[in-house]
């Protein structure tokens, strides 16, 4: 099932597109990570999935055939917006139950575990809670929904390292137990290597890269060589950005056989997530999407 | 792990104490450039090798492992497949992963020994004039030419280069 | 603490709605404060209200039963009386307040915090959707503020009852009017309204709080100013009503000797060419007799007390009429807002 599907999706504000002909399928049971710059689009993307905005142009669906906004992908869908709303004057226990009253589902065990587990105490307000507390309680109260799939729309910007890593480590473990799919919007690039399996880059609201990491990271290498024979060899590659000094250039190419050796003179190196997208980010021309398949059948994807 | 009131978290309190029921936890070199999965399949064989697991030990459970580094569960999954087609490790439904067989352990003084030896090797690779760079493509060639001739496949990915031909 | 449904697999939970009574918990538990507030000030302002009530209904009870009305002893068994008439009229004014207070205390920060917070992301993306969270919201304290402030306004008739049994005023003056019947619920309700949609509009609390405040007082300016006595047309009377029951005058003119009516300019004019007796008299009438001597009579346009329900209802409707298209179209703006 598609935890998210959009075709030609956009949405506009006045005469500024946010988002522009954004046709993606992600697939569940996967850690999707959502990259790019500020402005890129990636919040309106987020919000389009869970039903806070409407499309101006184009269609999205969630989990599977729901449409976002509708009490199964709401029930669904567990999202925690930027910066971690909460109700701040209301103390932690009285939190969970507004969250209780407003749901369906809810495991008042499970979330009272939880922040027991994370030494967040029950009586105290959550506008004094610290940061790395407020975004963990954001996180329980989501989870305690049990949704599908959880969306979090930059969850780790305003949080110090510790709490991030601890933070990233509540959300794996959730992956881990209960098999939950995760899209997570995030421009902290290094930490998104260790945790995502779905990549996402966008970039003035349209989508560049859409794929599995492991594929992107097999089908994508750095080749070093002699600058002279750059132009010449960038000919018969898939260059996707090309730097380099006068004597030695790189080019990050993409190349359809993974373990393809370089031609002759290059010397050829894996390239790390950051690599690949920094390079795509640098090429607004450049796109690493999926190929034309049916929309319904992600599995088909994965070669 | 648990968070005091400040955020910030207690120690560990000894070895095994939050790890649960394995005798090994995981730790992540970032910077090393070799995938996660790779690191932890690496951490599995050497904790062998050095005798911290025994066959019947428990792998840490995947639940630990991601809370205790915030990685993916695919990546751990995909570490413990690999020791299970390695034949190192075995999936017991419902209870875990657990180590099947061993490796040939080295003793501590033999490993000793090694090392000595390697570095007598490397102060002579110096004197012939090789950087270390230089002596780290011939080594990685040699470990290439080694694992070939032994007949077991190249891991490819684990390799940090590989030149082509000069023309 | 028992789980409310078994964390089972997505999909086993029913697709019931997520019943009202959470919802109002919810509600209630968000804006108890503003709730503890409004509760506080009208029980405050009505312990007031019974105790000087009991106090003045005691004194008028002494001022009816005194013979004979008018003499000298009466008049001064009849003076607390009056000094409570002079504390219940100050009140009177001070206890317009309570809607607009309500209005921009519970009403504004309704849904604008929300929006002003962020927090609307959290509350739009739950499992109970945004229609069925606005309307408890807005459904629920709509009827609390106005139930408050009709309870409110009983005991306030009750309190000032025995000043309109001595007609000291009549039920239709400007002042009194609103504080009672339905009327005073109703402003109340479109102070709330008002609040609500200048919130979903304003997005911010506080400039939210303002504009209510603002609209709120000119609308209410507004129909008692101009308003309320179009509500029927008002009846036309020689010289100056009757004063049994004390009616309430909207307009008084001359008519001059040519029939046309006479501006004040000229009936100053009259007047300064009058004798210094009839200038300088005590007695009002002696000006008008005066006037009408030299064919310049008053006339005056009023509106009988026995209208007073019929304006109750007019006026009450169109408010309440008023108040249910802003909440809705509050209502509107929220599920439609993308």
């Amino acid at each position: 099932m598609n935890v998210i599907e959009c075709g030609g999706l956009g949405k506009r504000y006045h005469r500024a597109w946010a988002l522009r002909d954004c046709t993606v399928a992600i697939p569940g049971g996967r850690v999707v990570a959502l990259v790019g710059p500020n402005g890129a689009g990636k919040t309106t993307l987020l919000h389009l999935a869970v039903g806070l905005l409407a499309p101006t142009a184009g269609r999205i669906s969630v989990l599977g055939r729901e449409q976002p906004g509708s009490p199964a992908a709401l029930d669904g869908i567990g999202f925690v917006a930027q910066d971690a709303p909460l109700y701040k004057n209301l103390p932690v226990a009285d939190m969970l139950h507004v969250t209780r009253n407003l749901n369906r589902r809810w495991d008042q065990q499970h979330a009272q575990a939880r922040l027991a587990e994370l030494g967040i105490p029950l009586a105290k307000k959550v506008g004094k809670l610290s940061g790395g507390q407020q975004a963990q309680l954001a996180l329980t109260v989501a989870l305690a929904r049990h949704p599908q799939l959880l969306v979090l729309d930059e969850p780790l910007a305003m949080l110090d390292p510790l709490a991030r890593h601890d933070f990233m480590a509540g959300v794996m473990a959730a992956v881990a137990e209960e098999g939950i799919t995760v899209v997570l919007s995030s421009h902290a690039l290094a930490e998104l290597e260790r945790v995502a399996d779905y990549l996402i880059v966008l970039a003035r609201g349209r989508v560049q890269v859409a794929g599995e990491v492991e594929d992107l990271l097999a089908t994508h290498r750095t080749f070093t060589g002699p600058a002279s024979q750059a132009l010449d060899d960038s000919e018969r590659l898939r260059v996707v950005h090309a730097r380099g000094g006068q004597a030695q250039a790189h080019l990050l190419v993409r190349t359809d056989r993974p373990g393809q050796p370089p031609p002759g003179g290059w010397e050829s190196h894996p390239v790390s997530l950051e690599e690949l997208v920094l390079a795509y980010l640098r090429e607004p021309e450049a796109a690493a999407l999926p190929g034309p398949r049916p929309l319904r059948d992600a599995t088909a994807m994965t070669s | 792990m648990k968070i005091d009131k400040e955020g910030r978290s207690e120690g560990a309190a000894g070895p095994g104490a939050g790890a649960g029921r394995s005798p090994i936890e995981f730790r992540l070199d970032p910077a090393s450039g070799v995938p996660t999965y790779l690191q932890l399949v690496h951490q599995v064989e050497h904790a062998l090798r050095l005798g911290y697991l025994q066959p019947g030990d428990q792998l840490p459970r995947i639940r630990d492992a991601v809370a205790g580094l915030a990685i993916n569960p695919n990546t751990v999954l995909k570490a413990y497949r690999e020791l299970e087609h390695k034949g190192l490790a075995a999936g017991r439904p419902g209870q875990g992963t657990f180590v099947e067989a061993t490796l040939d352990q080295v003793a501590l003084p033999q490993l000793a020994t090694l090392r000595r030896s390697l570095l007598g090797w490397l102060a002579t690779a110096q004197s012939a004039g090789l950087d270390e760079d230089g002596i780290v493509a011939l080594m990685t060639s040699a470990l290439r030419d080694f694992r070939e001739r032994r007949g077991s496949p190249a891991a490819g990915r684990g390799a940090p280069s590989q030149t082509g031909e000069v023309a | 603490m028992t789980a409310l449904t078994a964390p089972g697999r997505p999909g086993t939970a029913r697709r019931r709605p997520v019943p009202w009574p959470r919802l109002a918990w919810v509600t209630w538990r968000q804006h108890r404060v503003a709730l503890a507030g409004v509760a506080a000030l009208l029980g405050g302002l009505a312990l007031y209200l019974l105790i000087m009530g009991l106090k003045i209904h005691s004194a008028y009870l002494a001022v009816a039963s005194c013979h004979p009305a008018g003499s000298a002893v009466c008049e001064v068994t009849g003076r607390p009386f009056s000094s409570y008439y002079h504390t219940a009229q100050e009140m009177t004014i001070l206890l317009h307040v309570i809607p607009v207070l309500i209005g921009v205390f519970v009403g504004a920060p309704l849904l604008a915090r929300e929006l002003e917070t962020g927090t609307f992301r959290f509350a739009w993306t739950q499992g109970c959707g945004r229609l069925r969270w606005v309307v408890a919201k807005l459904a629920l304290l709509a009827i609390a503020v106005t139930a408050a402030a009709g309870a409110f306004s009983l005991l306030f008739s009750w309190y000032y009852q025995p000043f309109f049994a001595e007609r000291f005023d009549g039920v239709l003056a400007p002042q009194l009017f609103d504080m009672r019947g339905v009327d005073f619920a109703a402003w109340a309700l479109a102070a709330f309204a008002i609040g609500a949609i200048a919130g979903v509009l304003i997005k911010r609390t506080v400039p939210a709080m303002a504009a209510s405040l603002a609209i709120w007082t000119g609308l209410d300016f507004g129909t008692f100013l101009f308003l309320r006595k179009h509500y029927q047309a008002p009846l036309v009377v020689k010289g100056s009503p009757s004063y049994n029951n004390p009616p309430w005058v909207t307009s008084q003119w001359y008519i001059g000797p040519n029939g046309a009516t006479a501006n004040q300019q000229t009936i100053r004019n009259v007047i300064a060419h009058a004798p210094a007796t009839v200038r300088n008299s005590l007695n009002p009438n002696a000006a008008t007799a005066y006037l009408s001597a030299h064919h310049y009579t008053q006339w005056s346009a009023y509106q009988p007390e026995i209208r007073f329900w019929h304006f109750q209802l007019i006026e009450g409707g169109w408010l309440l009429l008023l108040s249910l298209l802003l909440i809705g179209a509050a209502i509107w703006l929220v599920r439609r807002r993308a």
